[in-house]
């Protein structure tokens, strides 16, 4: 028979032995990439630890294409911070407001409303693909920014996050800005929003990520390069004729990667709170 | 400072809940209003309503001349404290005591004398650059305070703005409001349950129960002519006593208890008018006497089973067959003690009578 201690120890180690393997699986691919990109092409895939450190493969990524002052690499970068952007902002600001509205105020239809956001939460992005890319034939946004971030510009997952937060709200509060002479939309943007600081910035950043990291839907509605996002710049840099420059793909996936690293080191306890708050998302 | 009138107010909320009815109520310029009753009788719906921030289901609202049934409640000129002081945790004493200011466009250099002024007289002055949640609980509630004084509204609207503070601290602002009213003159509309604070504060008290006023009057009118049973048993602490009896004329008129018979002034012709020979007595327990059971002029001898000396006067308790009894004296007699008997006497120009169903005072 074990003892007390010992089987506690046991249960620890069996715990911290699956961890770390988990860990392992989930790590190895990044680490595997951040060396790789900086390895010399021949050693790329037949060892592990480089024999020196190399830039090459960075120095091509941002020179390649270039015509002139501007590389395309730049470029996406600035194709995808503009439509990040635009979309964290919209979905923060039609969030706040639709949550606000659904949580607090009274109005016909409010249910079937509130009812019809869960519902839609419940389908794959997938579904919607070929309705959505007809559509931005139509609107005649295909190639353009628009044609873009429209789709996402508002979100069943951030309005009902900020609906739930609202209405932990103590109404006496809402009561007092009416009184002191707010409008409704006054009352979101200075009283509710600055309350709810962690669920904003969870919604933000969660929406940033998923902005960044999109891809099926940029390579739809994108052929010009001027305006193609990094994911979808990188995914062509796995075609054609650069398809045989590893180091090119390794080194631009692990610069697509570093604004979410930066994002997770300045905002971590908010990516855990966001994890905890809702589920897995992002 | 505005005259408020309420005309044949009705409000039921959505969930078909009927919060006030027939609710007519004239508040006189000035005036400080107690509304008081037991929880869920709409007061603080009443106070809503006067606010604005809720729509009324009938009647008439107006604040000085005007009738404001649709006027928003930024405009209705009011300012409102609240029972959990609702402070904008985000924002400074300062800017919580600035913001309806602010709204309201009112110049820079203006909101900073006002909210100074104000921050003076309530001696906050010190906790301008802080959060509310660094405040305590008389401090949130000065700040609370502060931020309707500097809307100079002409009219306050009070939601038991004391019941989350401790005894001494509620004694000190109980004081400082009512100083408060007696400088700005503010028409005043003030929800309390408690009672100390109703009989202590208002210039007039409103008796509500179950949505319905059941007096409006005077501390004093309230206290010592209570309209009906409720108001008789809702105004002072202990509650009155209240003694099934039943009234005989023959040989002549008295009230009969199955341990006491008390005279009754009243004329025959009265007796009649009331139709029921059950009515419920009541007496104040300050409205007694004790005595040495064995004195001559006590009306009913009862076993004590509790005395609560409270230093200047005692409760005395009292058991009778089919209930008990409540005595509040200053002189405690000799021969009194836990498990003896002792002699009541009641003074008897303080009698309360009410039928024996409706409830309503049997005035004589
Ligand atoms: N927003 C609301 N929706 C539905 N019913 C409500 C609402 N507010 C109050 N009520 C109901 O209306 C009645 C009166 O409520 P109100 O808040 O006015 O009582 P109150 O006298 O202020 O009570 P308390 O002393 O507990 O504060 C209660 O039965 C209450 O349940
Ligand atoms: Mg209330």
């Amino acid at each position: 028979m074990l003892n007390r201690s010992q089987s506690k120890f046991l249960s620890l180690t069996a715990t911290y032995a699956l961890l770390a393997t988990g860990l392992i699986f989930i790590i190895f691919p990044y680490i595997w990439m951040v060396l790789a990109s900086l390895k010399p092409s021949a050693e790329i895939y037949n060892r592990l630890i480089p024999t020196r450190i190399t830039l090459e493969h960075y120095r091509m990524v941002f020179s390649l294409g270039s015509t002139g002052s501007t590389s395309p690499f730049v470029r996406a970068i600035f194709n995808s911070l503009v439509v990040s952007s635009i979309t964290t902002l919209s979905v923060v600001f039609f969030g706040a407001i639709t949550g606000y509205a659904l949580a607090r105020l009274r109005f016909k239809g409010q249910n079937l409303l509130k009812n019809f956001i869960l519902f839609q939460m419940l389908f794959p992005i997938v579904l919607f693909l070929i309705p959505r890319f007809l559509l931005m034939i139509r609107l005649g946004w295909i190639n353009t920014y628009q044609g873009m971030f429209s789709p996402f510009m508002m979100s069943a997952w951030g309005t009902f996050l900020f609906m739930q937060f609202f209405k932990t709200v103590p109404q006496s509060l809402i009561d007092a800005a009416r009184l002191d002479g707010c409008s409704e939309l006054r009352i979101v943007f200075r009283i509710m929003l600055p309350l709810s600081k962690s669920v904003t910035i969870i919604v933000a950043i969660f929406t940033f990520m998923s902005m960044w990291d999109e891809f099926l839907w940029y390579l739809i509605v994108t052929k010009d390069y001027n305006l193609m996002p990094l994911s979808v710049l990188l995914g062509l840099y796995t075609r054609g004729e650069y398809s045989s420059y590893p180091g090119i793909q390794v080194a631009g996936a692990t610069l697509l990667t570093l604004p979410i690293l930066a994002l997770f080191y300045f905002f971590r306890e908010y990516f855990t709170k966001g994890i905890t708050m809702t589920g897995v998302k992002g | 400072m505005a005259a408020i009138r309420l005309k044949n107010v009705h409000k039921t909320y959505p969930n078909n809940v009927l919060a006030v009815s027939s609710f007519n109520l004239d508040i006189n310029e000035g005036e400080f209003l107690i509304l008081v009753g037991p929880s869920g009788c709409g007061k603080s719906t009443i106070l809503r309503l006067i606010a604005g921030l809720e729509e009324l289901t009938d009647g008439m609202i107006y604040i000085g001349d005007q009738l404001v049934n649709d006027v928003v409640p930024k405009d209705r000129n009011i300012a409102m404290v609240f029972q959990n002081y609702a402070l904008y945790p985000h924002m400074s004493v300062y800017q919580n005591m600035a913001f309806g200011l602010e709204m309201r466009k009112v110049p820079k250099t203006d909101i900073g004398d006002r909210v100074h002024e104000a921050a003076d007289m309530l001696q906050i002055i010190d906790l301008l650059d802080r959060k509310p949640k660094e405040l305590s609980g008389g401090q949130q509630q000065r700040v609370a305070l502060g931020r309707a004084i500097v809307q100079k509204p002409a009219v306050f609207l009070f939601d038991e703005p004391l019941s989350n503070l401790d005894a001494k601290l509620r004694v000190q602002m109980r004081a400082q409001i009512k100083t408060l009213h007696a400088l700005l003159k503010t028409t005043i509309v003030y929800v309390t349950h408690d009672q100390v604070e109703a009989m202590t504060m208002g210039d007039r008290i409103v008796i509500m129960h179950e949505g319905l006023i059941q007096q409006i009057g005077t501390p004093l009118e309230i206290y010592h002519q209570p309209r009906n049973r409720f108001v008789g048993e809702f105004i002072g602490s202990p509650p009155m006593n209240i003694l099934p009896v039943t009234i005989t004329t023959d040989p002549k008129p008295e009230l009969r208890h199955p341990d006491f018979v008390l005279p009754l002034a009243q004329t025959s012709a009265w007796l009649e008018s009331i139709g029921s020979r059950q009515v419920n007595l009541g007496i104040r327990p300050e409205d007694v006497t004790l005595a040495d059971p064995h004195s001559a002029d006590i009306h009913a001898t009862w076993p004590v089973v509790l005395i609560e000396s409270m230093g200047h006067e005692s409760l005395v308790y009292l058991k009778l067959a089919d209930g008990d009894f409540v005595a509040k004296v200053n002189d405690l007699p000799g021969s009194l003690k836990e498990g003896a008997d002792i002699g009541v006497r009641f003074q008897l120009d303080r009698l309360h009578l009410f039928h024996w169903e409706s409830g309503e005072v049997l005035a004589p």
